[in-house]
């Protein structure tokens, strides 16, 4: 099966918080449309990826490409412009601002005309009806699975090429973990490519095109999501270290 | 003491109050993108006075434009001292408070060069437009029009920068930054602009309290460090980050001082406010209108 053009290009990327590189030569790929799923145990370096092609932490080594553009001069504030949106891991949002402020808070880059404003604002609160009846109120004051799609909704109004989310169903009840799937089932269905750090493992594989797998921060192996749904090599990852000690 | 007296000295306290707490709104505006006090800001209060004396007095300018040529230029000074005393410490995570040497040093550099070209000696600025220095009596009240004037810009313009963090998108942008630094950025947010613009504007505004404190206190290159320590009083009274708790702890301030003047020494008034501020802390940590901070460390 053949891969879309791809829209992210990550090549030998290096990247760490101090000397010690956390991920080493990291090679992925996201294509245009693609749903792509990052997985690995905790602590394998998932969110240090992310946080590496938006810009938050500078790569040691290797090339971060989108759309052909190279993003490794650039600051993490400049890339929501080129269309790259990043839902950060445990719901980010702005807790002490309304929910519609932070609805306009995610615009505020774009510099839109008053009247596109309101129609973007409009179309997420039309996705997210529990945030419409609660739009006039403080972030913090909404309910876990609230937040989360406060902060799906915060990166959407930009309409982004590529979303990356990192572990948005971490902490919620199963039914809500549903809502966020059909969430990005409709992102999807728009022409948007993603890609999805998460630990409900199958559910992300059955969602996904293509997963990659991230074993103590490397890459121990990729394929097509149906292909992976089940395999022992995913169970080897997913379980990293421990599986390794573990009797048979 | 005659009520008369007792009148006079509220009003001279009220209206040192309003000062104080004008310098205090400055070092919040300056710290709520970057967890920074700069230690400059009171220099830039006395820069502020000065130049309106260079502008007012000796250029014999109209007051608003000495005004605002002296508040563009303090601006155009506080960003100079964001970019080589703070921004480069801010991209480090590792700073660990580098900025309190670094915003000092810069302090003394503007205090050095200032008595080097204003000298020592006090001067004369003129009042506010409208607004003179002779006392009026009201009932049993004596004041200055100027000092009506002080008081009422202090609250005009301290609803103003209220008005800016929750009404404007950039003032609420300013509070995301504050809150969630990466979170604001992710979002496009540039916390390294609007630190920028948040020091020119406080440097600004630190220039506009030396302005209209200059004709009461008159100008001179040693008001900066008074003010300093009397509006950091503020501040740690009022709650930093409180803009209104600053003006009612510089009011509560003003008047203590003002009320001690009339039997103690100076040196044992500033002995008077340090308890002020100490009993305060005491029962409120965080001040009287201040919470817990929510900065990650
Ligand atoms: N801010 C940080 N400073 C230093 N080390 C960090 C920081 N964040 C994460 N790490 C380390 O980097 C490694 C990978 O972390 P992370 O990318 O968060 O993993 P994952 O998202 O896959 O759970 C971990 O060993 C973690 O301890
Ligand atoms: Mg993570």
């Amino acid at each position: 099966m053949t891969r879309p053009q791809p829209l992210l290009e990550v090549d030998g990327l290096s990247v760490g918080y101090g000397i010690v590189p956390v991920i080493e030569e990291i090679t992925l790929q996201v294509g245009r449309g693609e749903a792509v799923a990052l997985l690995g145990a905790n602590g394998a370096g998932k969110s240090t990826l992310l946080k590496a092609v938006s810009g938050l932490l500078v790569p040691g080594a290797g090339s971060i490409r989108f759309d052909g553009r190279d993003l490794s001069r650039l600051r993490a504030e400049a890339l929501v412009t080129l269309g790259l949106s990043h839902v950060a891991e445990g719901r980010r949002i702005f807790r002490r601002e309304t929910v519609l402020d932070n609805l306009l808070l995610g615009l505020y880059r774009l510099r839109l005309a008053r009247a596109e404003t309101a129609a973007r604002v409009e179309e997420a609160l039309a996705m997210f009806p529990a945030l419409r009846q609660k739009a006039d109120q403080l972030a913090g004051s909404l309910s876990g699975g609230q937040q989360q799609m406060l902060a799906i909704a915060q990166a959407l109004v930009r309409k982004p090429r590529l979303l990356m989310l990192d572990e948005p169903s971490l902490g919620l009840a199963p039914n809500l973990v549903e809502e966020v799937f059909r969430t990005l089932a409709a992102v999807r269905a728009q022409g948007v490519s993603i890609l999805l750090v998460e630990q409900v493992v199958e559910r992300a594989l059955e969602f996904a095109d293509h997963a990659y797998l991230l074993q103590s921060g490397r890459l121990s192996g990729d394929g097509p999501a149906a292909t992976l749904r089940g395999s022992e090599q995913v169970r080897r990852a997913y379980l990293g270290a421990a599986a390794a000690h573990a009797p048979s | 003491m005659l009520l008369e007296d007792l009148l006079a000295l509220l009003a001279t306290g009220v209206t040192m109050g309003a000062i104080y707490a004008m310098v205090a709104v400055s070092f919040n505006v300056a710290y709520k993108p970057t967890n920074v006090f700069n230690m400059a800001q009171g220099e830039l209060v006395m820069l502020g006075a000065m130049f309106a004396w260079g502008l007012m007095t000796q250029s014999a300018l109209p007051w608003l434009v000495g005004a605002a040529l002296a508040l563009a230029a303090v601006a155009a000074i506080g960003l100079f001292e964001e970019r080589v005393a703070v921004a480069a410490l801010l991209r480090k995570p590792s700073h660990h408070h580098g900025w309190i040497i670094s915003t000092l040093a810069f302090s003394i550099i503007v205090l050095n060069v200032a008595d080097h070209v204003y000298g020592t000696d006090p001067q004369p600025v003129p009042p506010v437009p409208g607004a003179t220095l002779d006392t009026l009596q009201w009932g049993a009240l004596t004041f200055s029009t100027q000092q009506v004037a002080v008081v009422l810009i202090a609250v005009a313009s301290i609803a103003l920068v209220e008005w800016v963090y929750r009404r404007t998108l950039v003032g609420k942008a300013v509070r995301a930054v504050a809150e969630d630094r990466d979170a604001a950025r992710l979002n496009g947010i540039s916390p390294a602009r609007l630190t920028m613009t948040s020091f020119a504007i406080a440097a600004a505004y630190a220039a506009l309290t030396g302005v209209v404190a200059a004709p009461l206190l008159l100008a001179s290159t040693s008001i900066g460090l008074t003010l300093l320590v009397k509006g950091f009083m503020a501040l740690a009274i009022g709650g930093v980050g409180s803009n209104w708790g600053a003006l009612a702890a510089g009011i509560l301030l003003g008047c203590v001082e003002s009320l001690g003047s009339v039997s103690l020494t100076p040196d044992y008034r500033q002995v008077l406010l340090l308890a002020v501020v100490l009993l305060v802390l005491l029962v409120r940590p965080f001040g009287l209108f201040g919470r817990p901070g929510l900065r990650e460390v």
